[in-house]
């Protein structure tokens, strides 16, 4: 399969290494921002699992930078067009969107207000794996399921932190926003892999919980398979709100999807520990038996978009209990390139390099060596 | 329970089978010596006697999540012992089964009570029971590295979970637990950042601490996947090492020294205290100094490191030992490429560094289908080899090795020999008493074996270069003899010679003089005759009379082949008057006779056909061909024609390009059609036989690479595989028709004869599987006989429902696609349409052929060749119908991943497809499509809009091959989903009144009620939205009833549940009332598809396969 090949299938990867971001999951943070605002009078940020740094970058020309990105960063132009033609979009908004278009267009995908300075701005970003620099972020190499992250965090927040001489885990200058975009490596275990990153999203939401704000928000890869409900009920106890999100840069073939938490509202009493984490243990269970109202199933829909909300009638006797089904949100609009489809690219398409390279695989050195000898079956041999 | 008001009872939903991936594997040894396997399958344990391969019985032992991990009690040196109970965990729960409910499992009956079911406060990954100070006890480790002890009772069931203990946190992929005695516990855990932390538990919670850190290892450079504790090896007397294996995502194996030796260690500052793994480390990833000091620490304590898989390794254990011949260790290790790799581990104890050592790679034998190998046991028995089990993603389980083979009625033996030709001179000089024939000479390097034949199965032939013969016979091991010849026949032979086998006892040599000969034992050679030229080939005619064989003998440039019979009265050969006709350069390869027909292959793949009646005969009384055929694509020659058993006209075909074939003759032997053709996994089928079974199976053998195959086409099985050096070399094989693991084989091999006999096949199948992969696409045929599923592996299978009523059998496995199946459909029951990936969208023609071999013939019909430049786009749907062009055509509908929908017109009888026209969406993906009852085109995209398309001109017209060319049109588009719509399905529950059934990316089941009018203008009655019907993407669905009434609908989703919905319109027609009738867990992950496959029956396809009842519920 030739580069070009993988431009025409994957529409975002061609427009991240166009738009110059390190890895096509930069879009998805976008769209979710497009819906979510998430960036709104948002000042600090801490950013989990960022290798290689694409989030993080997000949040540098973002907040950093004063870099705007409107939907022209992804949309599909021939689709809109086409689905004015073929009525998609109904007649009347069109209207209104082609006005707000016309501003857009002006605007431009990104535009960047250098007169805004942000100087209160603070990123920091966290790995086990290097990220290059970013302007205005601070990244540091650590393990965010280890109990000693959290005063490196903490310190790279509030240089005045003494580890030595606190001993409270909860940052005195907490943050707005806590993002992870981490995902172990599958194995294809669908089982384990769900609970392996069920375990990621706990320790991104373990560190979360020492520092973010009460009304903060925290958005986290999630993989929608056995046994969600349960995890979407749990994050219903620190948050008001609790979104599972999926931008239409992530593939609607994948399991992965976002959830988005708004509004940070630890229970009375509680107190944030990596000695103590939750997703592990009962203390989570028993934070659930103490909530009050149990979490009702219906939410209202998103928009009147026409549709009948049924009230059902549940006769099937099945145990409901810690079992909650997040209200589901579609990011990017309906113009944004689809992820699953394949795009006719220009004539005169050339195919650019990625930005960065993606990380080295740690099975590297393995081909490698598979390859000095001859191939993945041994040295050919010449038939006589 | 009180009667309801509602006419309609709840249907309600009830799994009846279930095939998924092999997830957990343990051996039990059981008071009888008898050993047993335990498989943990989805929810299930299920028993198994890997003598019989007998289900023995089976326990649900979870409520709602599979199996991960299964321990039978083993005695203090590692053997599984009948001491104890059984310890089995899945996710977080856990349970103990005693010795009590074991005892009654082995004797097949299911114990009364079900042990108490408890929770771990974190996923487990290892268990183990074990006796300390008299008292049964139980431990666990879970992901975050931590130990949870186990309280038992006297009789073995399960009271409590003792405290977590843990030295540190990190994320585990992998653990091992082993009991040390003394009260104390060995752990080693594997962590997604690539360290190994060895570290030991005391049970003494009186201790100031309850855990002392042994090692940290950081020499892999990825996760592990997969650590194993050794136990004490004794590798010379009175010392004793202890090893631990380790693998992990950079593809290499590593064994690392964890013996207890106090003396030395603290002075190399190599222990780790807790102050050093408390503070924050740039684990797995290098680069200060606390790191280089681990570092340090592997280069002594890793005794070797091996790569060997192609992918990631999933396991890795130790295998047997012997300490009386301090001989290697053997390990295996277990991956996701399907394979299992024999290693032998040679340790050098001499340094004083500790042992170092080198592991050597044995063998590689492929197990599974698809991917994973998902779990393995291995049990070792002193003298015995290991006996190893593995269960894959396919739900396969295979086991090897370990026990006294039972199989064999025949009576082969198990011996492997290569004797050089001196070896067998020498054999033949002690074993004879006083030779009649001058003896020939040592040491010539000129003398070499020629070529081999079974007489019979205990008697095998050898000619030779310098023209003697040669005969072993087996009893026990062979023993080897000469023929007694003629002078004038060892001059003869000399130098060239052909011989085969045609009948039993029965062997033709013919000689470059154009000699033919017979061999029976205990008679003098017979000459038969001398035939115009030098004998090129003795081709036994398959399928003609046993007792009065025949054989068809070729010569060397000659236009006619004859035919030699037998007469058993006379008991000798003559060549009969008839004669075969061959075309200029014929060479015949392979011959048979079929009903009244003879059948010869050629060496560059034809296949000629020839009646026996007399008036296709030449003035000179030679059969004329009538027919004749050839596969377009090969050249290769046909290695073998096989009449089907118990029929006259149908017969299989043999080839060096790798496929078998099979065709039916028409009438008056006029010709014969291709009906079936596959290529099993071979690079060249050199042979053919069915057995004489009760029900008929196919044996293949040939070579792949420098192997050697042997195998059961029916249940595609490796029988054999042995490195022979390649194809081209002159063998013979022979096994007895009863019973096909049983195998005879003598090849030569850089000048050395081999002879190779197995009494059993190496590796068993305990467990049938299915697809290696996630199955996307299920099909059922319009009168329920077949069912096609099509995963990820880009395989299709067709299946029938089992005799019994439970399950499948899997009836063949076609394999031409190249990536990812998206959609299948059935046409009647002997048309099959599948597309994916690639552009690609194959038509197959399915039939079943007359004879005794229960199989079904496959070929591929059609295929779809309108591709675009690069052929990289997906087809993501169709459909195709024959109500819409005449008679003679099908329209068909294709869906493509570039948004658009395109119109084909196929020829039945011309196979070809016809472009009609093309309609382009907005650039979104399609991802369903259907047609409405009234023929127009429902397409579903990934931006959760359903769009109904029509075509203006829909009136056929046979005339025309394609009149519809007119334009398709877009009449109806309605948002229903906020995302990518997974699943679809229609129904007209009356006139003129549609039900469109969606399940979508974003959680929601959506009904839309529409009429039609008779000018074809749609009118939205209502859309129905379920928000969130499941906790995921709804990725299968299906409307299972359709009554003016109500219609129901069953979902199935990424988050393991199936539900069933019944909607019931509203009071005065207004309106639909939604209730869920039932939600129930299913084993079948990232699941595909769903589809009625009966009255009253659904299948799931996903990571396996579930089958669904529904039913109303029935009051009790």
């Amino acid at each position: 399969m030739g580069k070009s090949s993988k431009d025409k299938r994957d529409a975002y990867y061609r427009l991240a290494k166009e738009q110059g971001w390190r890895a096509r999951s930069a879009f998805k943070l976008l769209q979710l921002d497009e819906e979510f605002n998430l960036f709104e009078n948002v000042t600090r940020v801490v950013d989990l699992c960022a290798a290689p740094g694409s989030w993080s970058q997000v949040l540098s020309r973002v907040l950093i930078k004063n870099e705007k990105f409107g939907r022209c960063a992804w949309e599909d132009r021939e689709a809109k067009f086409r689905q004015r033609m073929l009525n998609v979009i109904p007649s009347e908004s069109s209207q209104e969107d082609s006005q707000q278009e016309t501003k857009q267009d002006v605007e431009m995908a990104n535009t960047q207000d250098e007169s805004t300075s942000r100087p209160d701005v603070k990123i920091v970003s966290i790995d086990l794996q290097p990220i290059s620099p970013l302007p205005g972020v601070i990244t540091l190499r650590a393990d965010i399921t280890h109990p000693a992250t959290v005063p490196l965090l903490l310190k790279a927040l509030d240089p005045s932190y003494d580890p030595e001489t606190s001993t409270n885990q909860q940052a005195q200058q907490p943050v707005d926003l806590v993002i992870s975009d981490g995902a172990p490596d599958v194995t294809g275990l669908h089982d384990l892999d769900i609970y392996v990153q069920s375990q990621l999203l706990f320790a991104a939401l373990n560190l979360a919980l020492c520092v973010l704000k009460p009304g903060g928000k925290f958005v986290a890869k999630i993989f929608r398979g056995r046994n969600v409900d349960l995890l979407y009920a749990q994050l219903k106890v620190f948050f008001e709100k609790v979104y599972v999100a999926k931008p239409r840069s992530s593939r609607a073939s994948s399991v992965e999807a976002f959830i988005v938490c708004i509004n940070f509202q630890p229970p009375a009493g509680f107190k944030a520990s990596l000695e103590e984490p939750l997703g592990v243990g009962s203390r989570l269970a028993e934070l659930q038996e103490q909530q009050q109202d149990p979490i009702s199933q219906s939410e209202p829909s998103k928009a009147d978009d026409g549709i009948t909300e049924v009230i059902l009638e549940d006769l099937s006797g099945a145990d409901n209990k810690n079992r909650w089904i997040a209200p589901f949100i579609a990011c990017g609009d309906l113009s944004a390139f689809d992820s699953d489809a394949s795009y006719k690219l220009a004539a005169d398409h050339v195919s650019l390099p990625p930005v960065q390279p993606p990380t080295a695989p740690p099975y590297k050195r393995a081909i490698e060596l598979r390859r000095q000898n001859g191939g993945a079956y041994g040295k050919p041999v010449v038939a006589k | 329970m009180a009667q309801t008001s509602t006419p309609h009872p709840r249907t309600q939903l009830q799994q009846t089978f279930v095939l998924s991936p092999i997830t957990a594997l343990e051996f039990y040894h059981a008071e009888s010596n008898s050993s047993y396997l335990l498989a943990g399958e989805d929810t299930w344990l299920r028993i198994y006697d890997p003598a019989t391969s007998r289900l023995v019985s089976q326990l649900g032992v979870f409520n709602s999540r599979p199996i991960h991990g299964i321990h039978a009690w083993k005695s203090e040196d590692g053997t599984p012992t009948i001491e104890g109970g059984i310890l089995i965990w899945g996710g977080q729960s856990v349970i103990v089964l005693p010795p009590s409910s074991v005892a009654s499992l082995i004797q097949g009956t299911t114990p009364s009570e079900l042990p108490t079911e408890f929770q771990a406060p974190d996923w487990i990954y290892d268990g183990i029971l074990f006796s300390s100070n008299g008292e049964t006890q139980g431990a666990l480790v879970t992901t975050h590295n931590e130990i949870v002890t186990l309280k038992l009772s006297s009789e073995g069931n399960l009271l409590e979970l003792g405290p977590v203990v843990s030295p540190s946190r990190p994320i585990l992929y992998s653990a091992n637990l082993t009991f040390l005695g003394d009260n104390t516990i060995l752990i080693a855990g594997g962590t997604v950042f690539g360290e190994i932390i060895v570290w030991k538990f005391y049970l003494d919670s009186s201790r100031p601490s309850q855990w002392e850190v042994l090692y940290v290892f950081s020499g892999h450079e990825g996760s592990i996947f997969g650590v194993t504790i050794s136990p004490e090896i004794e590798v010379a007397p009175g010392s004793k090492v202890r090893l631990l294996a380790s693998c992990s995502d950079d593809r290499t194996i590593r064994i690392w020294d964890i013996t207890d030796r106090q003396i030395s260690i603290t002075q190399d500052g190599m222990e780790i205290d807790s102050k050093t793994l408390g503070e924050a480390r740039e684990t797995g990833f290098g680069g200060n100094s606390e790191v280089k000091e681990e570092n340090r620490n592997d280069s002594t304590r890793c005794v070797a490191v091996a790569m060997g898989h192609l992918s990631r390794i999933w396991h890795v254990k130790f295998g047997e030992y012997t300490p009386a011949s301090r001989g290697p260790i053997n390990v295996y290790s277990f991956g996701e490429d399907t394979t299992r790799q024999k290693w032998e581990l040679s340790l050098d104890l001499t340094g004083s560094e500790g042992p170092k050592g080198a592991l050597k790679h044995c063998t590689t034998d492929s197990c599974h289908n698809g991917k994973n190998i998902w779990s393995a046991a291995v049990a070792n028995k002193e003298g015995q080899a290991s006996l190893i089990a593995t269960g894959g993603a396919d739900g396969k389980i295979v086991i090897s090795g370990g026990m006294s083979r039972s199989g064999s009625e025949v009576g082969f033996e198990d011996f492997d020999l290569s004797l050089s030709f001196d070896d067998v001179l020498q054999h033949i000089q002690k074993n004879s008493g006083a030779p009649s024939m001058d003896p020939l000479p040592m040491g010539d390097s000129k003398q070499a074996f020629q070529k081999y034949a079974f007489m019979s199965d205990t008697s095998v032939v050898a000619t030779t270069s310098p023209g003697r013969i040669f005969v072993a016979d087996i009893q026990g091991a062979p023993t080897w003899r000469e023929v007694q010849l003629p002078a004038e026949v060892v001059a003869d032979l000399k130098s060239y010679n052909v011989m085969k086998t045609v009948a039993l006892d029965k062997v033709v040599l013919g000689s470059a003089a154009g000699n033919v000969y017979v061999l029976q034992s205990g008679k003098p050679i017979q000459f038969v005759e001398k035939l115009p030229g030098k004998i090129q080939d003795i081709l036994p005619l398959v399928g003609a009379d046993l007792e009065n064989w025949q054989a068809v003998v070729t010569v060397l440039g000659a236009d006619n082949a004859y035919i030699l019979n037998f007469n058993t009265s006379t008991n000798e050969a003559s060549f009969g008057d008839v004669t075969l006709s061959l075309k200029e350069h014929y060479i015949p390869t392979a011959a048979a006779q079929v009903g009244s027909a003879i059948l010869l292959g050629s060496r560059v793949g034809v296949v000629t056909i020839y009646s026996l009646s007399r008036d296709s005969q030449d003035p000179a009384g030679s059969l004329l061909p009538r027919n004749w055929s050839r596969d377009p694509k090969t050249k290769d020659a046909i290695t073998a024609v096989v009449p089907l058993p118990g029929s006259s006209r149908n017969f299989l075909t043999t080839c060096r390009d790798g496929k078998y074939r099979m065709y039916s003759i028409w009438h008056e032997n006029r010709g014969f059609d291709l009906r079936h053709e596959i290529s099993p996994p071979m690079g060249m089928i050199e042979g053919a036989w069915f057995t004489t079974t009760e029900s008929p199976e196919l044996i293949l053998h040939g070579f792949k690479g420098k192997q050697f195959i042997y195998y059961n086409a029916t249940t595609s099985a490796v029988l054999a595989s042995l490195e022979c050096g390649g194809a081209h070399r002159s063998f013979a094989i022979t096994s007895p028709l009863t019973d096909p693991n049983a195998l005879r084989l003598i090849f030569t091999k850089s000048s050395h004869l081999r002879f190779y006999s197995q009494s059993s096949t190496f590796l068993r199948t305990i467990k049938e599987g299915g697809h290696g992969r996630e199955i996307r696409a299920v099909a059922c045929s319009s009168s329920f006989k077949y069912i096609a599923t099509a995963a990820e592996d880009t395989v299709i299978r067709i299946w029938s429902k089992s005799p019994t009523g439970q399950g499948f059998k899997c009836l063949a496995t076609l394999e031409k696609h190249s990536s990812g199946i998206q959609s299948l459909q059935w046409k009647g029951d002997n048309t099959l349409v599948s597309c994916g990936g690639s552009e690609e969208l194959f038509i197959w023609s399915i039939t079943r052929l007359e004879s005794d071999y229960e199989t079904i013939a496959v070929k591929c019909e059609a295929v779809w060749n309108f591709h675009s430049k690069d052929k990289d786009l997906r087809i993501m749907a169709f459909e195709f119908s024959n109500n819409y062009l005449g008679e003679y055509h099908d329209e068909f509908v294709i869906a493509l991943s570039n948004s658009t929908i395109q119109t084909y017109a196929y020829g039945e009888r011309t196979h070809e497809f016809e472009f009609g026209s093309e309609a382009r969406y907005t650039g979104a993906c399609p991802t369903q499509l259907r047609y409405m009852p009234n023929g127009d085109i429902l397409v579903a995209y990934t931006d959760g809009h359903i769009a109904i398309w029509t075509r203006p001109f829909l009136e056929p017209d046979p005339e025309v091959t394609y009149a519809n060319k007119a334009p398709l049109e877009m009449v109806l588009l309605l948002k229903v989903h906020q995302s990518s719509i997974k699943s679809l399905d229609v129904v007209d529950p009356e006139d003129c009144h549609y039900v469109i059934a969606t399940g979508g990316d974003d959680n929601a089941l959506i009904i839309t009620d529409l009429r039609v009018d008779d000018d074809g203008k749609y009118t939205v009655c209502g859309r129905y939205r379920v928000s969130s019907a499941h906790g995921a993407a709804v990725t299968g669905l299906k409307i299972v009833r359709d009554d003016t009434d109500m219609i129901e609908v069953v979902t199935v989703s990424n988050d393991q549940r199936i539900k069933l919905w019944r909607a019931v319109p509203g009071e005065d027609g207004q309106g639909m009332k939604i209730s869920l009738q039932d939600n129930r867990y299913s084993g079948i992950a990232d699941v595909g598809d769903v589809e009625v496959i009966e009255s009253g029956k659904v299948l799931v396809g996903g990571v396996g396969m579930e089958v669904w009842d529904f039913n109303p519920f029935k009051w009790l």
